[in-house]
Order: C-alpha cells, then sequence, then structure tokens
C-alpha cells in the first residue's frame, strides 16, 4: 500500500522494478529511433515521390532486370553479390586484424574519425539535399555547405570521443541511419540475400577460432587494449566522461566488424571495383565517386555485444574490452545499420510488415542480451535478430497481410 | 487526406495508449519490455490465426457466418494467449520476488502487479490498434480518402481508428481485470476479459450490415465504458496481499491499514482514493492526523528507514 499514495511528498519505498531492465531499454531505445528514422526517410522519400535514382541498385543490378528474368536468376545474381560482399568483408577483415597487430591504432583511429567525417558530409550530404528537394526549402548552397561542413567536423569530434557521449551516441546513430538508408536502395532479392549472408559471416566470425572477429577480440583482451571500433556504448547519459583525457574509450577500427556487420564501405569499394570490370567509362567515374563514398563507409564497423565485466576494473582504462566499472553494454554500428536496413525494406513494402520485422528485431536483440548475460563473452547480434525478422517478414507478408485487409476492409475486428 | 488527417486517424487510435505510456510506462524500463513481450505474443498469435485460416480466405462477403466462426476462433486463440501470458508472468513474478530478495528490496507490491498487467493490457491494445488500423492508414496521408460500401457516413480510416480505441481500451483494463482474477482465483474476473472480448469482436460484426457502422461503433463504445467501469470498481479482495510489510511492521498496523481505508462495500478505486487524499491531507497538515494516518506514516518511516 505504501506506493499507492502518489500524492504524498515522501517517496515510495523502491521496489525492483524501478530499474530492473534498464540498461536492456537503454540499447532497445537508440537502435529503435534508428529504424524509425531509417522508416521515416524510406517512406518519405519513395521512388513514387520523387525519391533519388538508386546510384547504388545500378551499381549492384548488374543486368539483372527484374520484369525480363526469372526469379531463379534473380535468386542468382542477389546470392552472387552477397557473395562478393562477404567475400570482400573477410578480406577486409583480415586486413584489420594485420594493422592492429601492426599496432597501428593510432592510424586506425584516425582513419575512422576521417571516414566518419565522410560518410556524414557526403551521405549525409546526398541525403539533406534529397530532403530539401522534397519539401521545397529555400536553402543557398553556401549557407549549405557551411552547415555541413561544421556538421560533419563535429561529428568527427564526436567520435573521437572528446565529447559529451549524449553527442557522440546521436551522431553514431545518424551515422548508422544515413548509412542505412543508402542500404535500402539495394535492390529487394539482393537486400535479402545479402541480409542473410551477413548474418551467417557474424556467427562464422565470431564463433569459431579461425573468425578474424574472434582473433581481434581475443587480441585486444591479451593487450588489454580496446579495438577502435565505431560502437555504441550504452552507457546514461548523464555521465561526465572520466575516459575522455586517458585512451579514448571510442577508439574506431576501420575495417573490422567485431561479431556483428562487416565494413560495408569496403563492401561498396568491392562494388566498385566489379562494377568497374564490367561496365564501361560512364560507369567508372560513377563507381569512383561511390568509392570514395565506400572509404567513408570504412568507418561503420561494428564491434560484437560486449558486457563489461565488473570484477576487473580499473581506473586507467575504464572502457576497455571486458574491463569496466560503467557495466554498459556495447553494440557495434554495423548492428545498427542492418537491423535499419531490414526494417526499412519492410517498410517499403507496408508497414504492417515493418512492424512485425521491428518486433522480431527486437526480440532478438532482447535474447542476444540474455544469452550476453549468461555467457559474458563476446556474442553476435546480428544472426537471431535477422532470422526472426527474416521470418516474421514472410510470414507477415504471405499470411497476416491478406488476413487483417479482408478482417479490416469488413469492418470485423478483434 | 492530408498528413494531418493521417495523423489524426494516428491519435484517436492510440492517443489514450500514448498517454497511458508516457504517464505511467514510460518511467519503469520493465514495464517497457513488458509491453514489447505482449505486443510480440499478440503478433504471434495472429500470425497462428492467419495460417490457420489462410485457405478458407477470401471469404464471401454476403454471408454473415463464416465470420462468426472466424471471430470464434480468433478470440479463442487469444484468450488461449492470454493464459499463457499469465502462466509466464507467473514464472516470472517467482524470480522477480527472489531477484528482490537477493537485492534486498521488497517484493512484489500489489501497484506493481496491476502495473505489469496495466503493461500487458497495453502490449495487446496498441499491437492491435497498429495491425488493425495503422498499418492500413497509409493512403491517409496522400491527398485522397476512402468510404467503405457498408459505411458511407465515415471515412474507412475513422471507423478503424474508433474500432481501434475501443479495443485499445478494452484490451488494456481487461487484461489488469483478468490477472487480478486469475491471482485471487475469482471466478467472475477470470470471466470477464474473455466475456468482454467475445462481446466487441461481436459487435463490429453489425458493421457487416448497410450503414451498421453507426450502430456498430457507439455500442462498442459503450463496451469500452464498461470494461473501465468494471476495471476500477473491482471489489477490494479480503486478504490484501500486506504480507511483504509484515517483515517491518505488525500485523496489528497491517491490518489498521487495511480497515482504516475500507469503506463499507469498498472498491480498489475508491480506497485508493480515500487514502491518498487522507494522507496527503495530513502530510500538507491541512487536516489533523487521524490515527490511521499517523498509523501510515510510522509505517512509510519505518520502511524507509530499514534499507
Amino acid at each position: 500500500m505504501a506506493t499507492a499514495n502518489s500524492g504524498s511528498p515522501s517517496p515510495p519505498p523502491p521496489s525492483i522494478l524501478d530499474t530492473l531492465g534498464e540498461e536492456i531499454v537503454r540499447i532497445v531505445a537508440p537502435v529503435s529511433a534508428c529504424m524509425l528514422l531509417v522508416v521515416l526517410l524510406t517512406a518519405v522519400l519513395s521512388p513514387s515521390s520523387g525519391g533519388p535514382s538508386s546510384i547504388l541498385t545500378d551499381i549492384v543490378s548488374d543486368s539483372t532486370d527484374s520484369s525480363s528474368s526469372s526469379w531463379v536468376e534473380q535468386l542468382g545474381a542477389a546470392l552472387l553479390n552477397s557473395l562478393r560482399f562477404v567475400v570482400l568483408i573477410t578480406a577486409l577483415t583480415f586486413l584489420l586484424l594485420l594493422l592492429f597487430y601492426l599496432r597501428c591504432t593510432a592510424f586506425l583511429r584516425y582513419y575512422m574519425a576521417f571516414s566518419s567525417t565522410l560518410v556524414l558530409a557526403l551521405m549525409g550530404g546526398g541525403l539533406f539535399v534529397l530532403l530539401l528537394h522534397r519539401f521545397d526549402v529555400p536553402l543557398d548552397c553556401f549557407t549549405f555547405l557551411v552547415l555541413l561542413f561544421n556538421f560533419a567536423i563535429v561529428g568527427a569530434v564526436a567520435v573521437l570521443g572528446a565529447v559529451p557521449i549524449a553527442v557522440t551516441q546521436g551522431y553514431l546513430v545518424l551515422i548508422g541511419v544515413l548509412v542505412a538508408y543508402w542500404f535500402t536502395m539495394l535492390p529487394e532479392w539482393t537486400t535479402w540475400a545479402l541480409l542473410m549472408a551477413m548474418a551467417l559471416y557474424d556467427l562464422a566470425a565470431v564463433l569459431l577460432p579461425v573468425g578474424p572477429l574472434r582473433l581481434l577480440v581475443e587480441l585486444a583482451i591479451s593487450r588489454d587494449e580496446e579495438i577502435p571500433a565505431l560502437v555504441y556504448e550504452a552507457r546514461p547519459v548523464v555521465e561526465h566522461h572520466e575516459g575522455a583525457p586517458t585512451a579514448p574509450p571510442r577508439r574506431r577500427l576501420w575495417r573490422e566488424v567485431r561479431g556483428s556487420s562487416p565494413n560495408s564501405a569496403s563492401n561498396l569499394n568491392a562494388y566498385a571495383s566489379v562494377a568497374t570490370e564490367s561496365q564501361g567509362e560512364e560507369a567508372r567515374l560513377v563507381t569512383v565517386e561511390e568509392g570514395r563514398a565506400g572509404e567513408t563507409l570504412a568507418s561503420a564497423l561494428s564491434v560484437p555485444l560486449l558486457e563489461q565485466q565488473l570484477q576487473r576494473a580499473r581506473e586507467d582504462d575504464d572502457d576497455g574490452i571486458g574491463l569496466g566499472t560503467s557495466g554498459a553494454i556495447k553494440l557495434g554500428l554495423g548492428d545498427f545499420i542492418f537491423y535499419s536496413v531490414l526494417v526499412g525494406r519492410a517498410a517499403m513494402y507496408d508497414f504492417m510488415t515493418a512492424y512485425a520485422c521491428y518486433l522480431a528485431i527486437i526480440a532478438g536483440l532482447g535474447i542476444t542480451l540474455l544469452l550476453l548475460a549468461v555467457y559474458r563473452k563476446a556474442l553476435p547480434a546480428l544472426p537471431v535478430s535477422i532470422a526472426f525478422g527474416l521470418v516474421f517478414y514472410f510470414l507477415t507478408r504471405l499470411l497476416l497481410e491478406v488476413f487483417v485487409v479482408q478482417c479490416s476492409l469488413n469492418l470485423v475486428m478483434f | 487526406m492530408t498528413v494531418a488527417a493521417g495523423v489524426g486517424y494516428a491519435l484517436v487510435a492510440l492517443g489514450p495508449a500514448l498517454a497511458l505510456f508516457v504517464a505511467v510506462i514510460a518511467k519503469k524500463p520493465f514495464l517497457i519490455l513488458t509491453v514489447l513481450s505482449s505486443t510480440l505474443f499478440w503478433l504471434v498469435s495472429l500470425i497462428l490465426l492467419s495460417g490457420a485460416w489462410k485457405s478458407f480466405l477470401p471469404l464471401r462477403s454476403t454471408a454473415i457466418w463464416p465470420y462468426a466462426i472466424l471471430l470464434l476462433t480468433s478470440v479463442g486463440v487469444q484468450e488461449g494467449m492470454r493464459i499463457l501470458f499469465w502462466r509466464l508472468y507467473k514464472r516470472l513474478e517467482d524470480l522477480l520476488n527472489a531477484f528482490a530478495d537477493k537485492m534486498s528490496k521488497p517484493h512484489l507490491f500489489l501497484t506493481d502487479k496491476m502495473q505489469i498487467a496495466l503493461a500487458g493490457g497495453l502490449g495487446h491494445g496498441v499491437a492491435h490498434a497498429v495491425f488493425f488500423c495503422l498499418s492500413l492508414l497509409t493512403p491517409a496521408f496522400g491527398p485522397a480518402t476512402f468510404y467503405v460500401d457498408r459505411c458511407t457516413q465515415m471515412p474507412f480510416f475513422l471507423v478503424s481508428a474508433f474500432v481501434a480505441l475501443g479495443f485499445v481500451l478494452i484490451h488494456t483494463f481487461s487484461m489488469v481485470v483478468a490477472f487480478n482474477g486469475y491471482a485471487e482465483g475469482h471466478k467472475a474476473d477470470q470471466i470477464f476479459a474473455p466475456a468482454v472480448h467475445l462481446v466487441a469482436a461481436m459487435l463490429t460484426m453489425i458493421n457487416l450490415t448497410h450503414g451498421g457502422c453507426m450502430i456498430g461503433l457507439p455500442l462498442l463504445g459503450i463496451a469500452a465504458a464498461f470494461t473501465l467501469q468494471y476495471c476500477w470498481r473491482m471489489k477490494e479482495f479480503p486478504d490484501l496481499p500486506v504480507g511483504h510489510l509484515s517483515d517491518h511492521v505488525s500485523t496489528e498496523d497491517a491490518f489498521l491499514i487495511h480497515q482504516s481505508s475500507k469503506l463499507s462495500g469498498a472498491t480498489v478505486g475508491a480506497n485508493l482514493m480515500k487514502l491518498v487524499t487522507e494522507l496527503s491531507a495530513s502530510f500538507r497538515g491541512k487536516q489533523p492526523a487521524t490515527p490511521s494516518t499517523n498509523k501510515i506514516k510510522g509505517m512509510l518511516d519505518k520502511l524507509i528507514n530499514a534499507k
């Protein structure tokens, strides 16, 4: 009864319900925000309302015209694309592992900042131009350039970790949104095949003994360093960043995907190089530009979920792998990106599928976090969520939609 | 019709749910997770239903009885899901109480349990609103609107928004009633939730007749109001679970608290209101402290200092 007196000035005795599940909600909230933004962007900028001409589709589609080829050919092309993607990611991950082994961490960190600047400037700039065009906002190009320049540079500083953590978290979510939005431009079959391939790759790379991500994690733990990577850290926003003057907690890994998704930038790079071989001269121009944008994506890496272990707390390194007193859960940015790609692609079909996939991904994320609490080592965050998301997408699209539309249009609901 | 109309329809369907979310649920992370998981349960039950009915759809639109069977099976599956949800919740409650013991915090209070039930019901209601109303709302953001043949008085989107509003209220509060019924073994409460669900679903069948939506919607509103009324007036059960308090206070104090707040023929709502107003008045010094409020204040101090 003590909790019933909400009108009294003395606070009710705290029940466990007040704080239980707080860390999970602190991860679920930014993931949901990222997905929501991507869904809104795809809805607002959909091709029917004068959206972008999907450069990625031109590069990647590789002569598979959806109306002229049979579904077997489409499936084959999609699988081939995703295979190229995964091979490239693996190669680049091993390159990253090599660089990390040779202790080029300063180079990696600065490259991370540089590439996130490029992502924010180029991809962000492209997106903002599309938005300005869509909403007929009167803005001259000089002001736009100044604003964009500031936006990108502050993003670099945020990624290097010299700002309050709220700003860093916001910028990481923004980078995720930008990359995911451009990824939804991929043709449909390729997107689904790519998601499946990435989930399988993630599973292999983190759990197999020869997996590059696992080797990277073990190397980092043995050296007691942090992997330089774009990682979202779910610390509370009000915490002061005592870790800033010391070895920055957010070093960026430039091509490594720790457990979650691989370097999507390098993927674009690969696409660029592959496409230039097969296409002609003007394709080269397009792909060169895309290649540069691809470089920036190099920073969009992810790290597997890590939970700080409380027993090895040290003051000088409060954010290393397996260390730290903050108990914060870390989720790699590639996870954000691929979750949002899945939901964005589902939203391009219908909102019902988008919502079903959202629930499935959150359920998968919850299960992964539970497993993390049980096993206490780096785990891949992609497979469970992507598997649930894909299953729910196809079930909803095939079964649920007919049912719900049938009921609703007859105004018979339960 | 425009973005404004689309947003308006969405808010008609989800306005109270949003208010409940911000006021009660957003403060406690565990309740947010409860809402998400109960939404997922509802979605799974809906997918099962649609899988079972796949071969029979689309139904002929002239006959009534296929819809009746559809509704019966749907409501049946969802009520079964509610019982499953309750079983899971019971196991979770034991886990939570064990966890609370480890953290040396009190066991779950009654209001905590009610909040969890509220969050579960809200998850069901929000899932209904999203899948039956919001997912079909995309054309409403464009320049046109849509009328169903059988209901020419209101746009289709508005009808579905009102139905979703009714069902949000019904699902949310019948879950509270149902959980209380399962916890205390009151048959009336246990039967209430499936009964109201079935009645409400049958009421939407009135919409199948021409012009029926003008009758069906107000009736659905009456059903929602009845659910709210029933939940507010739920009879206070004789053994108020002050067992957790008895670690810190004597049983006479606990009994006194129970008695002091009890009116004749007391209900949950009335008792809470009386207790709240008495306590707040006495804390503000506007009302001489009665023995019961002194006892309660003493208990609160004991509880707070007992940490």
